[in-house]
């Protein structure tokens, strides 16, 4: 359990989320669960960010929820990929590509352009 | 089974909405109840796993619940955003909804319109004519008791009037100039008070105009709070006598007359002959009194007569002060003035009253009355339109058993109901306004005759909002009956059988109920319509005691410097007198100072000799200085004595006519001849009696009068009676005036009338009450009517099989109809008792304003339940008809 985990970006956890759900509907901590795992908890989650970023997303029709039984066999709230919500996944992503491999690109850039 | 499929689907939009995604609309009633709980497990169970995680990997159960708790951050602040978030978005959803549902409704409701056309256009008339009559109503209401008067102090203002305690206050001006002084001086309640004087003045210049005209003092425009538009008022120095010749006049006058505003300041008008100058101009709205054009100073003379009693006095309440405190100050300062100054009439109180009184007086009862038919006639029009929805929906219950068996909750197709209902009351109100703006400019010139330019009765916001209040209230007031009723109905009987279910859902009670209620309305309304037309007639039947046939009249006032001597008024007079005399085709002329039932009156107080009246009960009595002529150009007989000759001139002896009442009731004894009276210290004796007329207004009962004759009293102001029954009007009134130019080329002539349009304009409110309330009355019967044929033509389509039974066991057609007719016979006799109850209450009301009817005139009851009954029995002619020549076989067949 590294103390040292990248605070994440402000935006950034909606697309975390968005990708976490693309798996199939779970609950908000499942959620928390896939971005620790998914990235070797190198990314630690605000937790105090993630309810209401499913919340605003469900708001905006992105995701939808219900009430289910979770794998302990508890009633929990499952969070669910809207067919709108996918579409965005999509969007987000390819943008954060070009945004990554831009940064990159700067980043190793040999030297100043002449 | 196929067609009702069909039905189900065309049925689908409203009640199943797709804007909505399911899974939401499954859980929303859960939802809804409580986000916050599940907001709030939806957490624990968040930190319920986390907890178990941290166990698991070795900490403490504590340590484990302290470490989740801290990662997941201050639980308030997630919780706070979290139901942020949600409520909004549930509001979102619930607007989402809302609108999604209305926009069905109204588009499924427009769809039924374009299926029933010709009920929707009769239900959106009907409310029209409900509404418009009402909107019409407040209109007039708004402008005369709601629209502020234009002056800046307007709900500070109130007039104060002299009157004696033996009559109660009745509008006529009666305050001197030495009552306005004690009352200023003595008065505390008051900001500022002013006095003044209605007349008339002729302008001069090549073609004389006769201008209204008042004398104001300075404390009238304090009172007013008015500013002028140029110039300046009147200052409290102008009061004082011996001032210069000023005036103030009206903007449209400036603009018309003396080339605008600006330019009038400091021009001299010949007014009545002699000079004035213009210093100021007052604004155009804010005319006091209404329709005046020049206002010259009056001077205050403390020794003016206490008998001069032409006056009014305006006074702006002090900030704060109510009505009923300016009314006990009032009766304080005519308490000290009877204990410091007793005079003969020393029984004399202060009238305070708002000066919207002024403006409203006479209309109010006529608005009241109206108003009250008006609403009458509103109700009459919902319950109609309820009766209409009835039929509609119980035409359309297969449909909405459909729906209901659909799973379309109650509520859902109520709402559904009231949508049309509120769409035909919109409608309806929309014309309705229409309606009013036409006419709500008759009624209300016509029940306020006086009207000031500012009431106009048109319609603004107000009214607006009313209209829109009186169409939502309709529309609750028609729709939710039907509504409730239908949504009541269970559908799986419906869809067993659909006229079983029909019939057993709408047996048509409520129905008949409606059209009774309907009935019993009109009855109301037809009643006051009859006493209306009634009191009309009877005061067309009025022998006002002179003859007015052939009469032509004109006014004229002899003004200025140049009529300042008696002699000179006298002298004036007397020539035109003699020239008008001289026309061809004159069979007698004459003037007075008052024509008879004209505007008003002149009263004098007067002590009669031999009889001693205390001080206070001294008569004040109508008086007319009258030329020889005029009692015969009226035709009003002299029954006793003698009556005015040439010879009764200044320096004769004076001389007085009194009324057959006067001598009747101040000389019992039949001795009047030769007794005197004494009016402003002239003593006069009495050479003749006259029969009596009515001098003031046409319903007064007989009055005592009296006539003095012009030349012994020359007056300024008086009025010409002309009677040339064979000469035309034109042609008359062409030399009347050549006659007047050459007495005077600067006098005109105004008000020029036949008699007979006198008597008419004196009856005009009578005859509008009676033409409203008619038209009222047949509109309520109209809907009655329709009504009542709607629920016979129900009975009869609903009763077909039976009827085809009867005729196929051999029923004659008379015992069919007989049956049918009997159905509205039954309604309208129902509605005949009911509606006696409240006619009676009507008729009672209008008692007190219409002349010469009272509350028991069987005969009136009797022809307008009649007249219901029978309109109502011939409305189920054509269903009657109809049920007779019912076809047995097909008839059956549709069982």
């Amino acid at each position: 359990m590294p103390d040292a985990s990248i605070e994440i970006l402000r935006g950034t956890l909606d697309l975390l989320i968005l990708k976490a759900l693309s798996w199939g509907p779970t609950h908000g901590y499942g959620v928390a669960r896939w971005i620790e795992q998914a990235t070797d908890d190198a990314l630690r989650v605000e937790e105090g960010s993630l309810y209401p970023a499913l919340h605003r997303l469900e708001a905006r029709g992105l995701v939808s929820t219900d009430w289910g039984l979770s794998e302990n066999n508890r009633r929990a709230r499952f969070y669910t990929l809207t067919r709108a919500g996918r579409a965005r996944l999509k969007v987000e992503t390819a943008s954060w590509r070009r945004f990554a491999a831009a940064v990159f690109a700067a980043l190793e850039a040999p030297a100043h352009p002449a | 089974m196929h067609d009702r499929e069909q039905r189900a689907n065309r049925l689908r939009p409203p009640d199943t909405p797709r804007t909505l995604p399911p899974a939401w609309r499954r859980w929303r009633p859960f939802f809804r109840r409580s986000a916050q709980l599940e907001l709030d497990d939806e957490l624990r169970y968040h930190l319920e796993m986390r907890t178990a995680d941290y166990v698991a990997r070795g900490l403490s159960p504590d340590e484990a619940r302290r470490r989740a708790l801290e990662r997941l951050g201050e639980l308030k602040r997630v919780r706070d955003a979290c139901l942020h978030i949600d409520r909004s978005r549930e509001r979102h959803m619930r607007l989402i909804e809302t609108i999604a549902t209305v926009r069905n409704d109204v588009v499924f409701a427009l769809r039924t319109f374009r299926r029933q056309t010709l009920t929707a256009v009769i239900a959106v008339l009907c409310l029209a004519l409900g509404i418009g009559a009402t909107t019409t109503m407040f209109s007039v209401g708004n402008a005369l008791l709601l629209r502020a008067l234009p002056f800046p102090n307007g709900d500070r203002l109130v007039s104060l009037d002299r009157f004696s305690g033996r009559e109660q206050y009745s509008g006529v001006a009666v305050t001197s100039i030495p009552d306005f002084l004690e009352w200023r001086a003595r008065s505390r309640a008051f900001d500022a008070m002013g006095i003044f004087r209605p007349g008339s003045m002729t302008l001069g210049g090549a073609e004389p105009v006769r201008l209204r005209a008042a004398r104001v003092s300075s404390g009238v425009f304090r009172a007013l709070g008015l500013r002028p538009v140029a110039g300046r008022l009147f200052a409290a120095e102008d009061d004082r006598p011996g001032g210069p010749a000023l005036v103030l006049v009206s903007r449209g006058l400036a603009e018309q007359q003396l080339g605008g505003a600006s330019r009038a300041v400091g021009q001299v008008l010949q007014l009545d002959g002699a000079p004035y100058e213009v210093i100021g101009v007052l604004p155009g709205d804010a005319r006091f009194p209404v329709g005046v054009d020049v206002w010259r100073p009056l001077v205050l003379d403390p020794g003016a007569g206490w008998g001069d009693r032409g006056y009014e006095v305006v006074a702006a309440l002090l900030p704060g002060v109510t009505l009923a405190q300016a009314r006990d100050d009032a009766a304080r300062v005519a308490a000290e003035m009877r204990r410091v100054q007793p005079r003969d009439d020393a029984d004399e109180h202060i009238a305070v009253s708002p000066l919207r009184e002024r403006y409203v007086g006479a209309a109010r009862p006529a608005f009241l009355l109206l108003g009250a038919a008006a609403v009458l006639v509103f109700l009459i029009a919902c319950a109609n339109v309820a009766t209409l929805q009835l039929a509609r929906t119980a035409a359309r219950h297969s449909e909405i058993a459909v729906r209901t068996a659909l799973g379309a909750s109650r509520r859902r197709i109520v709402r559904q109901l009231l949508t049309e209902s509120m769409l035909f009351a919109i409608a309806g109100g929309g014309l309705g306004i229409l309606l009013a703006r036409w006419g709500s400019g008759i009624v209300g010139g016509a029940i306020a005759s006086n009207a000031a330019p500012w009431m106009r009765f048109g319609v603004d916001g107000r009214v607006l909002a009313f209209t829109l209040v009186a169409s939502v209230v309709a529309g609750a007031l028609f729709g939710v009956v039907p509504a409730m009723r239908l949504a009541g109905a269970d559908p799986g009987d419906t869809l067993r059988s659909t006229t079983r279910g029909t019939a057993r859902m709408l047996r048509g009670r409520l129905h008949r109920v409606l059209v009774v209620v309907e009935l019993a309305l009109s009855l109301v309304l037809l009643v006051g319509a009859a006493f209306a037309v009634q009191s009309f007639l009877r005061l067309q039947h009025i022998d006002p005691g002179f003859d007015a046939r052939g009469v032509m009249t004109f006014q004229f006032a002899l003004q200025g410097p140049r009529y300042d001597s008696a002699s000179a008024r006298a002298l004036a007079v007397e020539r035109m007198d003699e020239a008008i005399a001289r026309l061809p085709g004159v069979v007698a002329a004459g003037a007075t100072t008052r024509i008879p039932v004209g505007n008003c009156c002149s009263r004098f107080s007067l002590n009669i000799e031999g009889r001693d009246f205390p001080p206070g009960e001294v008569p004040v009595i109508p008086g007319n200085m009258v030329t020889p002529g005029f009692l015969h150009a009226m035709g009003i007989p002299i029954l006793h004595g003698r009556g005015f000759t040439d010879r009764d001139r200044a320096g004769a002896r004076q001389v007085a006519i009194v009324s057959e009442t006067f001598a009747t009731t101040y000389f019992p004894g039949g001795d009047a001849l030769g007794k005197r009276i004494n009016m402003d210290g002239a003593l006069a004796t009495i050479v003749g009696v006259a029969a009596d007329i009515k001098q003031e207004r046409l319903i007064d009962g007989p009055q005592a009068e009296f006539y003095r004759p012009y030349a012994q009293h020359p007056w300024d102001n008086m009025t010409f009676a002309v009677k040339a029954p064979s000469v035309d009007g034109t042609a008359l009134v062409r030399e009347l005036r050549a006659v007047v130019h050459e007495v005077d080329p600067s006098l005109a002539i105004y008000s020029v009338h036949s008699m007979d349009h006198i008597l008419a304009r004196a009856t005009a409110s009578q005859r509008l009450y009676g033409l409203l309330l008619s038209v009222f009355a047949c509109v309520a019967l109209a809907l009655a009517i329709a009504g009542v044929y709607g629920v016979v033509a129900f009975y009869v389509s609903r009763r077909t099989p039976e009827i085809g039974m009867r005729v196929a066991l051999g029923a004659e057609p008379e015992a069919i109809v007989r049956m049918v007719v009997w159905q509205g016979t039954v309604l309208a006799a129902a509605g005949m008792v009911l509606g006696l109850g409240g006619a009676v209450l009507a008729a009672r009301a209008l008692s007190h304003v219409l002349y010469g009817v009272s509350a028991g005139e069987p005969l009136l009851y009797a022809g307008s339940a009649v007249m219901l009954m029978l309109t109502a029995i011939l409305a189920t002619w054509v269903p009657a008809r109809r049920a007779s020549r019912v076809d047995p076989m097909v008839a059956l067949r549709a069982e």
